[in-house]
């Protein structure tokens, strides 16, 4: 899937061939700039490593992925995963609160961290120089959190705040975790990673504490390093540090509990038509169906689907809606959100004033039909493939571009070369596999509308 | 490819960490460009030398016109301009400032010369037609309302608007839900007209050594006269400085947004350098005084950050931060007491050097995208600045010592001067008055998007 749309709806988110990137220098046909040279290792303590090498400058940046998200946590403890992110910035046995921020800032890094359903990512980018002791700071975020109480409840307020800026406040915040409390009703799916207020206010630092002991694990983990370090320097550093770590021998024994309490069918009851009340003065609305998990066939063609739907100002939709003869939205865009145990594709925009909620959802639904036929031709499935390719090309721009774009490969397909076999499928995509994929997912009797706005009197779901 | 180069007139090769920067003349056009083969992405900027400032009664006028250059030509529609572009998957965008205004190009390089050609078209010929402008105007009009989705956003400019009043910078630069209603087809011709014949232009491009061959294009397709030379300049009564406190009301808002800051004038702004230390000692990380003081230690906040900066003429600095209804007096003390104690005290040694290698092993990053350092050597030609004052940044700021760190804070942040906006809930300022803010100047949000 396009992995990098995924983080931005979000946001709202051994095998040894090594040799360096591409130099400056050379000759590139369009492809060969997507021949990335990664050196993947897995430590004897489980933890997966995936190294390039780029000369280019003295710096480096570092992404660790864990296998651990909100889709472990139970009634009660929505928001804990995140939380804890947090509480990895803080107090650990040997070093004091913010000693590893005040070391990335110090030498001119920056660092930072995110949590979504599936995974907790850790970054940073530093000069090269400072390689060995990031590595030493992460094994210790990896192994010797302290949880003290003074910072646990100073942190607690933070995340409450951060709660308020990104949802309580903003309607995109809150249609999106409304989109997924009733998309994914009864899975883990079904919330925000932030969690419920109450959920936060009362999570406990016993229950922080055994979650961290569970999960936080080398063979719970994948490291990427894409910088200005030869390759056995590398590894070397990183076996001195993170190779050392003890693995959790439980891992599977606890991940199997955990899942066995956890099912991802949904129990929504679909159709469904929900206005929720919100600050905004126009409605903001959501119309989504339900689609396949990540790495499934179908969910390539949807990938399409949302671009020749609703990426750009020639995207059917926006010509459809915003500025046709008589626009009725402000803006549109379609997604297809695909996450590792199930996806939901949707289509999301705001209305002009004075347009009627009820009259306008009944044209978007007329629209939708009649796309599958107009919309999907030889021009808008080619455009589609000129765009992804592009996409690939900017995520690589960078060391931290091309380092979580490896590792979001590795995490969610278990190997970093997926995106070569996504690229194929890309370029053989047809109009008839976007067709059938459309007439399929774009049922309305299996689709969920929720607005928000102002003269909505409901306040919650 | 011979031909092209045989005009070229090499001005001036700079090499840094990789970069070089190469410049040529061509035409009446400086043009900039950055050899980077990495991958096979092109990037242009066009510099404008002017802004927003050149808005007359209808604020907005530049933004619109630049933004709407899409919309239609005599040749073709907006939908097959659009189609066109997004075909190839180039994208275009503009960003007007008060006092200049950059076009942005970027896609596959192996496209760059039908993109281009395409942008010029839209330059040569767009007409702004009517059907679109009105509707253009209708979306703005509602995005400018429901901007109280976004507290952030509304605190900033409501912010901007106080700060920078008596000065021509006050004004957003996207204009008002009124002065917008007021733009017809014929300004945004005109306008189009104004700076393509009249403004000088500049030309930033990343990418491999085939992007130059945009040049031809540049020269023949765009409609650019080479006569135009035009280049802003800013004069204005320098306003008195104000040190107030403005609350801005909201409804139903359950957290605080918090600005504090003040109008750069001559003599406050020039050196760069100085007002990156003070800013990013003060705001500029997670372990910066104010993420310290705020965060870590009070649980107050999830971000604050300060900035200053300077444009051509005139400079900003502000502190942003936000907090929970109940602790906006403490933050707000929080805040004053860290600008107080710094103004007047020196740091050690010690801590200041952490700040000054902080900034040190930032400095190099910005290399690493050559997209984004055209932009870093634009804005250096914009204020006047030799390119050498960028690449000795690291030198220019050895020598910065605890005592210029305290005489920075005291100018930039000067605690009788500084206006601090607070955007809330109207609820809060009876607490705000008890606590000793009672010469509060309160706003409705709404006069700021109106």
């Amino acid at each position: 899937m396009i992995l990098k749309k995924i983080m931005l709806i979000i946001s709202l988110v051994t095998l040894t061939t090594s040799c360096a990137l591409n130099s400056k220098d050379s000759q590139m046909e369009n492809k060969d700039a997507l021949d990335i040279r990664v050196e993947k290792r897995t430590l004897s303590n489980g933890l997966k490593v995936l190294f390039v090498k780029n000369p280019e400058l003295p710096i480096f940046s570092l992404y660790t992925f864990y296998d651990v998200g909100g889709r472990f946590e139970g009634e009660g403890t929505t928001g804990a995963t995140h939380f804890l992110e947090h509480m990895l910035f803080r107090k650990t046995k040997n070093y004091p609160s913010g000693y590893f921020s005040k070391f990335v800032d110090d030498h001119g890094g920056s660092s930072n961290a995110y949590t979504t359903f599936d995974n907790t990512v850790y970054y940073e980018k530093l000069p090269i120089t400072n390689l060995k002791k990031t590595l030493a700071l992460e094994a210790e975020r990896m192994s010797n959190l302290v949880l003290d109480p003074e910072e646990f409840e100073k942190e607690r307020g933070a995340v409450l705040e951060e709660r308020k800026m990104r949802y309580e406040n903003s309607p995109r915040g809150q249609m999106y975790s409304s989109m997924m409390k009733v998309m994914f009703k009864g899975t883990p799916y079904g919330g925000s990673v932030i969690g419920e207020k109450e959920d936060v206010i009362n999570l406990s630092r016993e229950k922080m504490l055994n979650f961290y002991k569970d999960f936080y694990a080398p063979n719970n983990a994948t490291v990427v390093l894409v910088g200005d370090v030869d390759s056995d320097d590398a590894f070397d550093m990183i076996e001195s540090t993170l190779g050392k770590l003890k693995k959790n021998d439980k891992l599977n024994e606890i991940k199997e509990s955990y899942s066995s309490k956890i099912s991802y069918k949904s129990k929504a009851k679909l159709p469904k038509v929900v206005g929720l009340n919100g600050q905004s003065p126009t409605p903001i609305f959501s119309l989504s169906f339900p689609a396949p998990k990540v790495g499934e066939e179908d969910g390539y063609a949807l990938d399409f689907l949302a671009s020749i739907l609703g990426d750009g100002v020639s995207s059917y939709l926006y010509q459809d809606f915003v500025t046709s003869r008589r626009p009725k939205l402000q803006m549109i865009y379609a997604g297809n959100y695909t996450l590792k145990n199930a996806g939901v594709f949707f289509i999301q925009g705001q209305l002009l004033d004075k347009v009627s909620l009820r009259r306008f959802r009944r044209s978007l639904f007329r629209s939708l039909k009649r796309s599958c036929d107009r919309a999907i031709t030889e021009r808008s499935v080619k455009k589609t493939q000129n765009n992804v390719l592009l996409g690939y090309y900017r995520e690589m721009a960078t060391n931290s571009g091309l380092a979580s774009f490896l590792g979001q490969n590795e995490f969610f397909y278990g190997d970093y070369r997926t995106y070569k076999k996504e690229l194929e499928i890309y370029e053989n995509m047809t109009v008839q596999k976007v067709k059938d994929a459309c007439r399929k997912y774009l049922d309305p009797k299996k689709s969920a509308f929720i607005s928000i706005w102002k003269k909505h009197k409901r306040t919650s779901l | 490819m011979k031909t092209l180069y045989i005009f070229l007139i090499f001005l001036l090769s700079i090499n840094t960490h990789g970069l070089e920067a190469k410049k040529y003349q061509w035409g009446n056009i400086e043009a900039t460009w950055i050899e980077d083969n990495k991958l096979p992405l092109y990037n242009i900027v066009i510099y404008f030398a002017d802004g927003a400032l050149s808005d007359g009664r209808n604020k907005g006028e530049t933004k619109l016109m630049f933004d709407l250059l899409q919309t239609g030509t005599n040749r073709f529609s907006l939908k097959e301009i659009a189609d066109n572009l997004e075909f190839y998957g180039t994208q275009s965008s503009a960003r007007v400032v008060h006092e200049y205004s950059t076009y942005h190009i970027s896609g596959m390089s192996k496209d760059v010369i039908p993109s281009v050609k395409k942008i010029c078209h839209l330059f040569k010929d767009a007409t702004f037609p009517k059907k679109e402008l009105k509707k253009a105007k209708n979306n703005i009009v509602n995005s400018k309302k429901s901007v109280i989705n976004s507290h952030g956003q509304l605190a900033n400019i409501a912010f901007r608007e106080i700060n920078l009043s008596g000065t021509p910078f006050k004004n957003p630069v996207s204009g008002k839900i009124k002065s917008v209603k007021r733009v017809r087809s014929r300004d945004l011709r005109k306008k189009l007209d104004y700076f393509n014949t009249k403004v000088k232009k500049k030309i930033y491009i990343s990418g491999p050594k085939n992007v130059l061959n945009i040049r031809s294009v540049l020269e023949n397709d765009c409609g650019w006269s080479v006569d135009a030379s035009f280049e802003r300049k800013v004069s204005y009564k320098k306003p008195a400085s104000k040190g107030k406190v403005h609350f801005v009301t909201v409804p139903k808002a359950n957290q605080a947004q918090v600005l504090a800051g003040k109008f750069l004038r001559n003599g406050e702004f020039e050196s760069f350098e100085d007002l990156q230390v003070a800013s990013h000692f003060l705001g500029g990380g997670f372990t910066s005084v104010l993420m310290s003081e705020l965060r870590s230690k009070r649980g107050l906040t999830y971000s604050a950050n300060a900035y200053a900066g300077r444009q051509k003429d005139y400079g900003r600095s502000v502190i942003s931060t936000f907090t929970k209804n109940e602790t906006l007096v403490e933050l707000l003390g929080v805040i004053d007491d860290v600008l107080k104690e710094y103004s007047s005290k020196e740091v050690s040694n010690e801590r200041l050097n952490k700040v000054i290698e902080s900034l040190k092993g930032k400095y190099i990053f910005q290399f690493e995208d050559p997209s984004q350092f055209i932009n870093e050597l634009l804005f250096f030609d914009h204020i006047g600045l030799d390119y050498s004052r960028l690449y000795k940044f690291t030198e220019n700021i050895e020598d910065f010592n605890a005592k210029d760190l305290k005489d920075t804070i005291s100018k930039i942040f000067t605690t009788e001067e500084i206006d601090y906006v607070i955007l809330g809930d109207r609820s809060l300022i009876p607490g705000l008055k008890k606590a000793g803010y009672k010469d509060l100047i309160v706003h409705n949000y709404t006069k700021f998007i109106k």
